[in-house]
């Protein structure tokens, strides 16, 4: 099994030094992919989608929004690669937007839940006594509620919009995050260095940012890649069930909503969307399982 | 009902329970054999006028389309009865006996599975306003003096529900309604004429809401009981839309003895506990979400009515599950004429049954439009009305809800004999298009120089309201795209579910909003007071130019049809042309669809007529 | 050990405290008065005056300080008693005890389908170690984990209604008295709902198992020259159906979720479809009262299953 370390720097995949020469972030990607191929897949797959997002006003042929009358439900052609939805708008343009949306609602509440998940975590396992307790009530009755039923109550009291979502799902992710984080702070705050900080008088704050945290990174990074398929299915449904991202703003779940009725004459319709969101968390759940086994092999079956 | 001999439930099941192959499960085959039925009926709007002797009206006869495609139908003839003045020969004694239903040969009987778009919102129908959530389910337990006869397709045969027969004279004034003398609520006390005018009375009272029962309020001037089974309505002035409006399904009967007169002590008749009626069937079972059972009501005042044995109103909300509903026939027919479904569905679940059962497409019985709300920046300037009364492209939104088969979203309902024709409204500035079917660049200017002129050139930002029913929330999103793209109108589409947008269009906390508004009756006095008036039932921001009041004021006592007819046109250009508080898109259609086991179904010429089923049964064929 | 229990029951009160608040307070921030909505109508078009709102207002109890709404709330559900719904005046209890057991009974039915499925495929996965089997197995189970639950739904409407011309009955069946149609309504929402879990729990097993034979008695077992068989199915599942049986548990509160969707695709009367059509039609007792049994089911599963876990390995304690 290969060793790998996660420090700061643009270095983040290397051997220990001092055995070997550093290889290049090149040839570290390589070994991940020799020794993970899945895991590649779906990394080249997640890299794609991000293309894609970025340069989505390059890649779709067509304004997401423009209705056409003369389109309606139209079959999939050399003009509508995908065919048209019931509005006459271009399937592919949305969908090649909609991973915009995916993947802006996916990453934002992602890196925002798992972070104040890390600070809750962080600090619950560092002060340990009352702290801890009350926070991990907290977490434990935010986590009574299922993840979709928790988003859905949140967006009825505040309104579909993408922040509402963003925040929803954020909500989502706290708890989950701050109880992986915080039993891996208990193990850290035992370790040598940090005893060691603190018997020299660094104040908890340093101790927890400069010297804690950093060895809680991998931890992250694989929790944010885990939770982000995730956070796209959950973003979808809220969308298909009509309490999402607006209607007008091009989704994958939205697209979805109302789907089985052209089911005959326009299969297009149903079966695209679906499709892009099955196969892009399938990649970020291939990519977040090998990034585990890399940088976290004791995280298994924590998911 | 339907045990199907190959079902896949089942052939699942057998092979998890045994782990063998094709287990068949229960039943004997019921595959319909098709029959070449009428495949697309296109039906007449609600006409306006029963006239009193409604024997003597000749009503067009419904064409039935035998071919799949959708025809566009005559629905109004241009000249139709005027409903101010009755024609001179019903000013005389008339007379009408009614309740006419003989036994049909055959078999009857059967329980019917339907489909309702939505739960109750409360039994009450004095103050219901809705034809899904609260007329639907009061209708089977419930009879009006006069109802539509649904035994035939004829739209304007008024024939009595209670009343046994009626007599008109006073030149038009004075209706009296004679009762049958067996007739008994459900907890078996005898109908008198007393009930039925406490219940007209409780229509006209004006201190609780009564947002359709109270349509009856601008012609009746009073009530009396004048024997036990006879009672005497007379009206302010002879006017048939008088009749037209009471035979709709808004217009029930109530028990006095039940309710009580007292309105201090009156029994809440929004709760279920509360239900009593007198009509073919009673509700047995009520579980929200999910069905309303109904049986058969044994002791109906009616001989032999009604056919059926029960029915089960089930509640479909999910507007997509619809479809796969019919096709797979987990329910036969829908409830009244709202299927929630529209033409282009309609015509997918047409090709799909193969002729194992109809779709109506019946209209124009209601409008779908774009509200505006006149007291909200930038809306409070009539140019920035006007530029958007301009720009949206009506013809669009026909080719992609309708498929062609909508009319124009014209102020007032195209063809109509108060209303200007299809080929003039076609003509209109915000109506026309070039002759290659694109928004005319005429318009696009006007509306863009209007906007420049409020000191919008550069367009605002805004939100457009949408309950979700009917494709409203795809209708904005079709609205947001013109004005994007015409006006640099960045509009984003804020659907709700319907209690929830009310609240927000009643409290002020929108902007723009697309909903739809149903016809109760094809009357101009319905379509302004129900439209344009500050009362009407979307006018959420209270618009009401002194034009339009005056206009409506001076033909809802204009005898002489002719100036009738003018003062409504006048009305109408001046929304066309003026101002508005809503931008009417399409004169629409409503797809109801009945399985061909059903029997002795006539498709109703308005969405409040023929639901209370009392002449349907069930036969396979 | 008896301390252990004692810790874990006396944690519960508290978390289950913090729920209430967290309830209670998302429900009072819902823009919309209650009383106002009801007196509206679905349709909206409903006149009254201010004066019948008031009534209607202290009827409902919305005038009441926020903290006294919270006291009484938290009273009422002491006594069982769970209110009436604002919509529609009819006791909610009377609406949970209908819909509960069916939404139960499909969580139950998916997660034994999901589990008779999943085991064998994670065993088969673990037994033929890195061959092509078990990268099918793997992908398999990756791709459920993937797949949203909706969109299986919606093809498998979409494949029942054009292939067989088919949906099950509307009218509910009960499981006691009809059990053949009960299952016929709900067999395609629990495939629907437990696809998901069927990958999870392969997953798990997967893992599970492949930990296990690295253990020396399973080395021994084989040693002694045992049938292969026996070994994987005495020894190895045996050890490997504890984190199986976890992840099973925990997964439960997923499913409740899911049935949301699934129950509303479907139209399946349980308590996933009661609590989206209260959420759309604002009827706040309604959705508190769910949203709280709930969440209660799931801190007490939870807790179960700890407890459990802890009677089961020694090694685990409350940390």
């Amino acid at each position: 099994m290969a060793v790998y370390r996660l420090d700061q720097g643009e270095d983040a995949l290397s051997l220990p030094s001092g055995v070997r020469p550093k290889p290049t972030v090149w040839q570290n990607l390589v070994k991940f992919a020799k020794d993970k191929p899945l895991g590649a897949v779906g990394g080249a797959i997640a890299i794609l989608l991000i293309i894609v997002a970025i340069f989505a006003p390059l890649i779709a042929p067509h304004n997401p929004r423009i209705t056409n009358h003369e389109a309606v439900l139209a079959e999939p052609s050399s003009e509508m690669f995908l065919g048209g939805d019931q509005l006459g708008r271009d399937v592919f343009s949305r969908l090649v937007y909609g991973a915009q949306i995916s993947l802006l609602v996916g990453i934002v509440s992602v890196l925002f839940g798992v972070t104040i998940g890390l600070a809750v975590g962080l600090v619950s396992g560092y002060f340990g006594g009352i702290v801890d307790l009350g926070a991990q009530r907290v977490m434990d009755a935010v986590m009574a509620f299922p993840a979709l039923i928790l988003a859905l109550s949140i967006m009825a009291v505040m309104g579909a919009s993408i922040i509402n979502v963003i925040i929803a799902l954020s909500v989502v992710f706290v708890p989950g995050a701050a109880r992986t984080i915080r039993s891996q702070a208990l193990s850290i705050k035992e370790m040598d260095y940090v005893l060691a900080a603190r018997a020299i008088g660094a104040s908890d704050a340093r101790i927890m940012i400069r010297h804690m945290a950093p060895n809680l990174v991998a931890t992250y990074i694989v929790l944010a890649t885990i939770s982000l398929g995730w956070a796209i299915v959950v973003e979808a449904s809220l969308s298909f069930l009509g309490v999402g991202v607006p209607p007008s703003v091009p989704t994958w779940g939205g697209m979805l909503t109302g789907a089985t009725k052209y089911v005959e004459t326009a299969w297009w319709v149903a079966v695209f969307p679906g499709l892009a969101i099955a196969v892009v968390v399938f990649a970020w759940n291939l990519l977040g399982d090998a990034l585990r086994d890399v940088l976290d092999p004791k995280l298994r079956g924590a998911s | 009902m339907i045990i199907r001999f190959w079902n896949p439930g089942a052939l699942l099941l057998g092979l998890l329970v045994a782990g063998l192959l094709l287990a068949v499960a229960c039943g004997a085959s019921a595959t319909a054999t098709p029959q070449p039925a009428p495949v697309a009926t296109q039906v007449p709007a609600p006409q306006p006028t029963a006239a009193p002797t409604q024997a003597a009206t000749q009503a067009p006869a419904v064409p039935t389309a035998t071919s799949a495609p959708v025809t566009r139908a005559p629905t109004a003839p241009a000249v139709s009865a005027p409903t101010a003045t009755p024609a001179p020969e019903a000013a005389s004694e008339a007379s009408t006996t009614a309740q006419a239903q003989a036994k049909p040969d055959g078999i009857y009987g059967g329980v019917i599975d339907m489909h309702v778009a939505g739960n109750v919102a409360h039994w009450n129908i004095m103050e219901c306003g809705s034809g899904g959530t609260c007329m639907s389910p009061t209708s089977p337990f419930s009879n009006g003096l006069v109802h539509y006869n649904g035994e035939t397709p004829e739209p304007l045969d008024i024939r009595g529900d209670l009343a046994t027969g009626w007599t008109v004279s006073e030149g038009g004034t004075r209706y009296i309604f004679e009762l049958p003398e067996n007739a008994r609520w459900h907890d078996g006390t005898p109908i008198t004429s007393d009930d039925v005018v406490f219940s007209i009375n409780e229509m006209l009272r004006t201190d609780v809401p009564r947002p359709r029962s109270g349509q009856i309020r601008p012609y009746v001037k009073g009530v009396e009981a004048i024997g036990p089974y006879q009672a005497q309505i007379d009206l302010h002035f002879p006017s048939s839309a008088f009749l037209a409006f009471l035979a709709t399904d808004f217009m029930k009967m109530w028990p006095m003895h039940w309710v009580g007169t007292d309105p201090e002590t009156q029994r809440n008749m929004r709760l279920e506990e509360n239900i009593l009626g007198s009509g073919p069937f009673r509700m047995v079972e009520h579980e929200k979400d999910v069905v309303y059972r109904w049986e058969k009501n044994q002791d109906y005042f009616k001989d032999g009515l009604p056919y059926l044995d029960g029915m089960n109103y089930f509640i479909i909300n999910d507007s997509s599950r619809i479809l796969a509903a019919y096709k797979a026939e987990q329910v036969l027919m829908t409830v009244y004429l709202n299927s929630n479904m529209n033409v282009r569905e309609g015509q997918e679940l047409q090709d799909d049954r193969e002729g194992k059962g109809r779709v109506f497409f019946a209209g124009p019985t209601l409008w779908h439009g774009m509200l505006i709300n006149t007291e909200k920046e930038p809306f409070t300037d009539p140019k920035v009305r006007r530029a958007l009364n301009l720009i949206l492209h009506r013809q669009a939104f026909d080719q992609i809800f309708g498929a062609g088969e909508y009319q124009i979203g014209s102020p007032l309902p195209p063809d109509q004999w108060f209303s200007r024709t299809t080929e003039e409204w076609l003509q209109t500035p915000g109506l026309r298009e070039t002759d290659n079917g694109e928004k005319h660049p005429e318009d696009i200017a006007e509306a863009q120089r209007l906007m420049a002129e409020a000191g919008y050139e550069d367009g605002f930002e805004t939100t457009i309201l949408a309950a979700n029913f009917l494709s409203f929330p795809d209708m904005a999103q079709v609205a947001a795209d013109q004005m994007e793209r015409w006006l640099n109108i960045r509009a984003v589409v804020q659907p709700e579910e319907p209690a929830a947008g009310y609240v927000r269009y009643e409290s002020s906390d929108w902007s723009l909003g697309f909903h739809g508004n149903g016809i109760l009756v094809m009357d101009p006095d319905q379509l302004v007071a129900g439209s344009y008036l500050s009362a009407a039932t979307r006018n959420y921001s209270g618009w009401e130019p002194a034009k339009i009041r005056e206009l409506y004021d001076a033909q809802l006592i204009e005898t002489d049809t002719e100036k009738r007819r003018q003062l409504v046109l006048e009305l109408g250009d001046y929304l066309a042309a003026e101002d508005t508080h809503v931008v009417i898109t399409t004169w629409a259609m409503l797809v109801p669809y009945v399985d061909n086991r059903i029997k002795n179904y006539n498709i109703a010429s308005g969405f409040a007529n023929h639901t209370n089923k009392e002449h349907l049964w069930y036969e396979d064929n | 050990m008896n301390l252990y229990v004692v810790k874990r029951l006396l944690l519960f009160v508290p978390t289950l405290l913090l729920v209430t608040i967290i309830v209670f307070a998302l429900m009072r921030l819902i823009p919309g008065d209650p009383a106002y909505l009801r007196l509206i109508g679905a349709d909206g078009d409903a006149e009254f005056t201010q004066e019948q709102l008031e009534d209607l207002q202290a009827q409902l109890g919305t005038d009441k300080p926020l903290v006294q709404q919270y006291g009484l709330w938290i009273w009422d559900m002491l006594r069982g008693d769970l209110g009436l719904s604002m919509i529609h005046d009819t006791p909610i209890v009377d609406d949970i005890k209908d819909r509960l057991p069916v939404t139960i009974e499909l969580t139950i039915l998916s997660l034994a389908l999901a589990t008779l499925i999943a085991v064998p495929l994670g065993v088969i996965s673990a037994v033929m170690q890195d061959s092509p089997a078990d990268y099918a197995s793997r992908i398999i189970a990756i791709a459920g984990v993937a797949m949203p639950n909706f969109w299986l739904a919606i093809l498998i409407i979409i494949f029942l209604v054009n292939f067989f011309g088919w949906l099950a009955p509307l009218r509910y069946a009960d499981l006691w008295k009809d059990p053949l149609t009960n299952l016929q309504q709900l067999i395609f929402p629990a495939i629907a709902l437990g696809f998901y879990n069927m990958a999870l729990i392969a997953r798990v097993t997967r893992s599970a198992m492949l930990e296990v034979f690295r253990e020396d008695y399973i080395r021994t077992a084989r040693s002694k020259g045992l049938n292969e068989r026996v070994v994987i199915v005495r020894h190895a599942l045996k050890n490997a159906s504890l984190p199986v049986l976890t992840i099973s548990g925990w997964q439960i509160g997923r499913l409740l979720a899911g049935t949301v969707v699934i129950e509303k695709i479907f139209l399946v009367p349980g308590v996933g479809r009661l609590l989206i059509d209260s959420i759309f039609a604002r009827d706040f007792t309604m959705i508190q009262a769910i949203v709280m049994i709930v969440a209660t089911m799931v801190l007490l599963l939870n807790l179960i299953v700890d407890l459990m876990y802890g009677w089961i390995d020694p090694r685990i304690r409350y940390a």
